[in-house]
């Protein structure tokens, strides 16, 4: 009796599942499974050509010198990014649950950058840090610089504006998430603390911190997926030319300029997109385990 | 039974999902097989062809339309437009999974990549009259003797200035003289501060025909970059001296997202730009008096680049006559005239170009005059890449972290290695 219940069970579980996974199996599993096959080989989509090349397109992946610039950019990319992304997402939750006056409003305010699309920031950036822009034109009044820089058209300061302005733009996502973990941390604890005599600042290092680990997890792998795979800035920022000197090649850049255009190299593009998830997968497994979610106290 | 009900449900709820797949490749089927027998005339009331476009202005969507509705009134045959927003992302992906449109607009400068493929249809020569096209842009579609697309209509490069600052008169006539001259430093002088005296792109779309002067060829071997070669570096050296003295700027470096806007907004007093900034002129800053005169000449010789785009019909389409019956009236004197009349763009035959009177206006001679001697921006099938990698290395030349021909070198080096690669 109860082995037939189970059974019903199962296959009720397994027809309401049904659509979800059908769905998923063609869009996406399928499309991943394609994605590896044609990863090993030699690929012409438009003629239906296949030529199995073995683990070729991978070999060239640690040969190729643009290939390796683009990772070195994307990774230098997260390393910065990530961890001041999350840290004044944190400070800013932080402060705006407080009782300051007019929180409402500054939260309005700091989420407002994530909802405008990242191409008209682009280019509002590109229009703020150019030669004559406001930017140079500040810090050359104010004696921070003898001459205008020109940041856009700089190998060395070109990627650092891409990563201002992905700071600047990610941070009240992930302060609107942190501010909703927020709510769940019992009061009591603060009040605990409040009684051995821990002022602002240690309750929130002591209290605070560890009680968002969770979430800090979350936000952390949020972050370096989103970053990892960073393409429109660097496109619009550099006419799809990776440049100054593959200063903003960043792989995703890298894996569309061989994917599409001209050059029709599917078979290696899609190679280095499989290495892209595992080097994201394994960079999110050290952050994961960095942060050691689960020794809450 | 409450359990046997919800099972059900979902079962046929999924069923319906797939149902939902299969309705639609059936429809299909349906209105291929009754269009794979036809052949006269007659037979093609009533056929639909799909044609596949990139989006322009607002005046460019009414004058397709106009076109439109006039075919579908003289033949019968329906049009279906479908608009690209990513024209090469989009159009590669439907071609691979076989739903690519019947007819298709393609880019002069992607032309030699999609015949390599073999997506393209030939099309005939006589039918189409190709003999009164203007030469470049006809033969931006020929591979192997065979004509791949036709020319709907073109663009060409030319001088730009601000009435308000600069006198006709004064413009050198060379470009060497232009660049690298007094005129832009006492222009410069003239102008107010946050005015500069002239605009232009580190592209080589736009820097190629000066480039390639008195026999220099930024390719060899048909595929490899030949940037690097002395008399390309010579060719480019007028340009990017005038650019690292600060003479001339990007419209990045002023902060403007391209030369149209600079110079509408009087960021510049002259640029090098395509017709196509006529219209965006006109209707965003009618306040702004400008002349257009052809460019200057570059070591004695005139020169412009030209931009072309054309109709070619999908190899793979069931609907030849109907899509050839298109382009057809498309690329013929009444379709292109209605086309470049309400779109503003250039006629690609000579005979529109007399009819519709178009070399009349001031504004547009200068561009037209340009279709004979241009370069049409269109280079094999390995451009990207190397125009890729010129992009990357010269805004080096112009910072002084690297001089012109160590940049020109470097970047034919990475090219080259990318394309040998592939």
């Amino acid at each position: 009796m109860k082995n037939k219940r189970k059974k019903h069970e199962a296959i009720q579980g397994i027809a309401f599942l049904s659509p979800a996974i059908i769905v998923i199996g063609i869009f996406i599993m399928s499309s991943i499974i394609f994605a590896l096959y044609i990863s090993f080989h030699k690929v012409n989509l438009f003629t239906g050509y296949y030529e199995f090349i073995g683990l070729d397109n991978y070999k060239r992946i640690f040969t190729d010198t643009k290939t390796r610039i683009a990772f070195i950019n994307i990774l230098s990319f997260v390393v910065v990014v990530v961890p001041i992304q999350t840290i004044i997402a944190l400070i800013m939750a932080a402060v705006l649950n407080t009782n300051i006056r007019g929180k409402i409003g500054f939260r309005t305010i700091y989420f407002l950058p994530t909802l405008t699309s990242s191409a008209a920031l682009t280019m509002i950036f590109m229009f703020l840090f150019s030669l004559d822009g406001p930017v140079n034109k500040l810090a050359v009044n104010m004696n921070l610089l003898s001459e205008s820089i020109n940041f856009l058209n700089n190998p060395k300061f070109a990627l650092k504006v891409i990563m201002s302005m992905n700071i600047w733009s990610t941070v009240p996502f992930y302060m609107t998430i942190y501010l909703a973990g927020l709510q769940e941390v019992p009061k009591s604890i603060y009040e605990a603390s409040s009684v051995d005599g821990a002022n602002g600042f240690q309750k929130f290092i002591h209290v605070t911190v560890p009680q968002l680990k969770p979430i800090t997890t979350f936000v952390l792998l949020m972050g370096i997926i989103g970053t990892f795979q960073m393409f429109d800035q660097a496109y619009i920022f550099s006419g799809g030319s990776g440049g100054p000197e593959n200063s903003t090649l960043t792989v995703a850049l890298l894996i569309y300029r061989n994917a599409f255009g001209q050059n029709n190299t599917m078979g290696f593009a899609t190679a280095m997109s499989i290495m892209l998830s595992i080097v994201v997968f394994i960079v999110s497994f050290i952050a994961q385990k960095l942060n050691k979610s689960d020794s809450l106290y | 039974m409450k359990k046997f009900l919800s099972i059900l449900l979902t079962v046929l709820l999924s069923f319906g999902l797939l149902a939902g797949c299969k309705g639609d490749s059936k429809d299909n089927s349906v209105t291929e097989d009754s269009t794979t027998k036809e052949n006269s005339k007659e037979d093609m009331k009533g056929k639909k062809i799909v044609v596949g476009r990139w989006g322009g202005n607002d005046a460019e969507t009414a004058a397709f339309n106009q076109v439109v509705k006039d075919f579908t009134e003289k033949t019968g045959i329906e049009v279906e437009e479908r608009i690209y927003t990513d024209y090469n992302t989009e159009f590669q992906a439907e071609l691979i999974g076989k739903t690519a449109p019947d007819v298709v607009y393609i880019d002069a400068y992607m032309a030699p990549f999609y015949i390599s493929q073999g997506v393209l249809m030939p099309l005939d020569e006589q039918e189409f009259e190709l003999d009164k096209f203007y030469e470049p842009l006809k033969n931006a579609f020929l591979s192997d003797g065979k004509y791949y697309a036709i020319s709907k209509d073109y663009s060409t490069l030319a001088l730009y200035y601000n009435k308000k600052w600069v006198n006709e008169d004064d413009i050198p006539d060379t470009l060497e003289e232009l660049w690298n001259g007094d005129f832009l430093t006492n222009l410069n002088d003239k102008l107010p501060e946050d005015v500069i005296a002239m605009t232009y792109n580190q592209d080589l779309a736009r820097n190629l025909f000066y480039a390639e002067t008195d026999g220099a060829s930024v390719i060899k071997d048909d595929i490899y970059s030949n940037l690097g070669d002395s008399k390309v570096v010579e060719n480019l050296e007028p340009l990017y001296t005038s650019a690292k003295e600060g003479k001339i700027k990007t419209p990045a470096d002023i902060g403007q997202g391209w030369n149209g806007d600079a110079f509408g907004n009087e960021k510049t007093a002259i640029m090098i730009e395509g017709n196509w900034v006529l219209g965006h002129l006109q209707q965003n800053f009618p306040d702004v008096d400008f002349g257009v005169i052809e460019i200057p000449t570059f070591k004695g010789n005139r020169g412009t680049m030209t931009f072309t785009v054309g109709y070619a019909i999908n190899v793979s389409t069931k609907q030849v006559d109907a899509a050839k019956e298109f382009i057809h009236y498309a690329t013929g004197v009444e379709g292109m005239a209605t086309w470049s009349a309400g779109a503003g763009v250039l006629p690609s035959r000579t005979d529109v170009t007399e009819s519709t009177k178009v070399a009349e206006d001031l504004l547009k001679m200068p561009h037209i005059k340009g279709a004979v001697y241009a370069t049409v921006w269109q280079k094999g099938t390995t451009m990207d890449t190397i125009n890729n990698e010129y992009k990357n290395y010269i805004p080096s030349v112009v910072s002084g972290e690297r001089t012109l021909e160590d940049a020109l070198k470097k970047s034919e080096e990475e090219a080259n290695r990318t394309i040998e690669a592939n």
